[in-house]
């Protein structure tokens, strides 16, 4: 692994008698990063900590290798952050707040930068226009504006596609990676939508109940959840599970949405035998895969165990 | 150096925020209003004695200072509660806290902005009334009621800011503000004698009537009735109630709040 950017070992968080993070032990290397969860995991609590905007209860917490709540201001001035729902002056324009924003980060031609900014997300041409009449893409560019406008180290996504339709979402994250290509900023992206995710993350950290269930390179995980369960599509599904329950080379079959899963012990003997079973109760194979080839499957996976 | 451009950039953010809200018509609007009743009141006595006399100067300090102590008291109220707690409730305050500002210089501009912008407001409006009721601008009259004025209404906006603060809801900031202002209000005058130094309306009268008082030792025999104990208690009980309430505030914002 890299060098680590954000690091937190047994972080614990509690709001009276909910425990929002259980010892949680999150690993961010450089890079474009994703960090999912559901609903209520402990992700945007996390963010929070580690932009000092929450004490921790117990744990340590890093950015760049400074204590998130002592060095906040520091860190504050290398991390960019789009949160969850964000809220802007809604009587400001555009181009006035950015210039705000960059003065505040000590940009020397803060001008310049703005217009820069105001180009790259695509709201140049509505610069003067109040906040308040903006779309609800319009506002995640803008978001994605003041995030970068600092010149950041690290940019800190929380949900920035929830709000935006599926074209948006795909140009969004084209911005992402291009910013990452381009000029090495580094992204941390909370959310929900994997399809999309898993077209520009290097790494995965998986949350749940505020635990970091799994987490790793995406390659790595992949090859870690497709290495003993596969889905088979088949004519028929249900006779040949029935027939695979029967051998010693599978631990688990279960049917889910028409195609067999096997959770497979000896995966030699499963390659080796399952043409043979298959021909020898007349049922054709389809198609034979891993199951975990996508970060929803990985996920879904996870999730699985974990339950 | 630094840091000072900060708080400048964050007290024009500020101003910014207040300027763009039609608070500052709505504010002028009202303050119209009561101008022209207060000053109609003051030109009957004009008329009546001829001259500038003592009755001009009472009504002034005693209904246009009083008045307008009352009317800023709502008006703190709303731009605080608008100001911190309606930005801890629509997520303003996550995005500004996620910046590279310094807590305590978010905080003091926050203070500072709204105080400058209501002391501006009334200030002004207490200048223009004095000179249609035919007062110098630059009369011991006008600087000691500006600065009774500055007192009340540091303590008015350390109240709101500490109320803010902690709530952060924007409505029930403001009401919960109304409530115990007008509330220390209607306890003080329900005592038997009133303790006028506790009142913000009574407390503002104290202190520029003594000054005034002082300034002409005796020449006019207006407010007679204001001792040095009344003036003392009075510029104490708001100087230190605003020093607590202050710290309290900065105190409170810079090490133990947590904003999710």
């Amino acid at each position: 692994m890299g060098t680590r950017i954000v690091y937190t070992r047994d972080l614990f968080k509690f709001f009276g008698d909910v425990v929002a993070l259980d010892g949680l032990n999150l690993e961010v290397p450089k890079g474009i990063c994703g960090f999912i969860g559901p609903n209520g995991a402990g992700k945007t609590t996390t963010i929070n900590i580690l932009l000092g905007l929450l004490k921790p209860d117990s744990g340590e917490a890093y950015v760049f290798g400074l204590d998130c709540w002592r060095n906040s201001y520091e860190i504050k001035r290398r991390v960019g952050v789009l949160h969850e729902s964000p809220s802007y002056p809604r009587n400001f324009s555009a181009q006035r707040f950015l210039k705000y924003v960059s003065q505040i980060y000590g940009i020397e031609n803060s001008e310049k930068r703005v217009f820069e900014m105001l180009k790259l997300v695509g709201l140049y041409d509505v610069r003067d226009r109040a906040i308040k009449g903006f779309s609800a893409g319009m506002l995640q560019r803008l978001g994605l504006a003041q995030a970068l406008i600092g010149e950041p180290e690290l940019v800190i996504l929380d949900e920035p596609t929830a709000n935006l339709d599926p074209f948006a979402r795909i140009m969004f994250l084209d911005k992402v990676k291009e910013f990452y290509k381009d000029y090495g900023v580094n992204f941390l992206i909370s959310t929900h939508i994997l399809p999309e995710l898993e077209k520009v993350c290097s790494w995965v950290s998986i949350i749940m109940n505020g635990v970091i269930v799994d987490q790793g390179f995406f390659q790595d995980l992949v090859s870690k959840y497709s290495a003993n369960v596969y889905t088979v599509e088949t004519s028929d599904p249900k006779l040949l599970a029935r027939e695979l329950e029967k051998t010693d080379f599978i631990k688990n079959v279960w049917i889910e949405g028409g195609k067999i899963h096997c959770k497979i012990s000896d995966l030699d003997q499963f390659h080796r035998n399952l043409p043979a079973i298959a021909s020898k109760i007349k049922v054709s194979i389809r198609n034979l895969q891993p199951q975990c080839s996508t970060l929803e499957e990985i996920y879904r996976e996870v999730v699985r165990n974990e339950k | 150096m630094k840091s000072k451009r900060k708080i400048k950039n964050l007290l024009l953010w500020e101003f910014e925020e207040n300027f763009h809200f039609p608070i500052l018509e709505t504010l002028t609007f009202i303050a119209i209003l009561f101008l022209i009743g207060f000053v109609s009141e003051s030109m009957i006595y004009y008329e009546i004695s001829g001259l500038i006399a003592d009755t001009a100067v009472d009504n002034y300090v005693g209904l246009s200072l009083s008045g307008y102590t009352l009317i800023s008291m709502f008006f703190t109220g709303f731009l605080f509660a608008r100001s911190i707690a309606g930005k801890f409730s629509n997520g303003e305050m996550k995005t500004i806290l996620s910046y590279p500002v310094r807590r305590i210089d978010l905080i003091l501009s926050k203070f500072f902005a709204n105080f400058i912008v209501l002391y501006l407001l009334f200030s002004s409006i207490l200048v223009f009334d004095a000179v249609l009721t035919g007062f110098s601008v630059f009369s011991p009259l006008v600087g000691f009621t500006l600065l009774s004025f500055l007192v009340i209404l540091l303590f008015l906006c350390s109240i709101s800011m500490v109320i803010s603060l902690f709530i952060k809801n924007e409505a029930l900031s403001f009401f919960g503000f109304l409530l115990l202002i007008y509330g220390l209000e209607y306890y003080v005058f329900s005592k038997e004698p009133y303790s006028t130094y506790f009142s913000i309306s009574q407390g503002s009268i104290n202190i520029a009537a003594y000054l005034l008082k002082s300034y002409y030792s005796g020449k006019v025999s207006l407010f007679s009735y204001i001792t040095f104990r009344m003036f003392l208690l009075s510029l104490l009980f708001q100087i230190s109630v605003t020093i607590v309430l202050m710290l309290i505030s900065f105190v409170y914002f810079v090490y133990f709040l947590e904003v999710d």
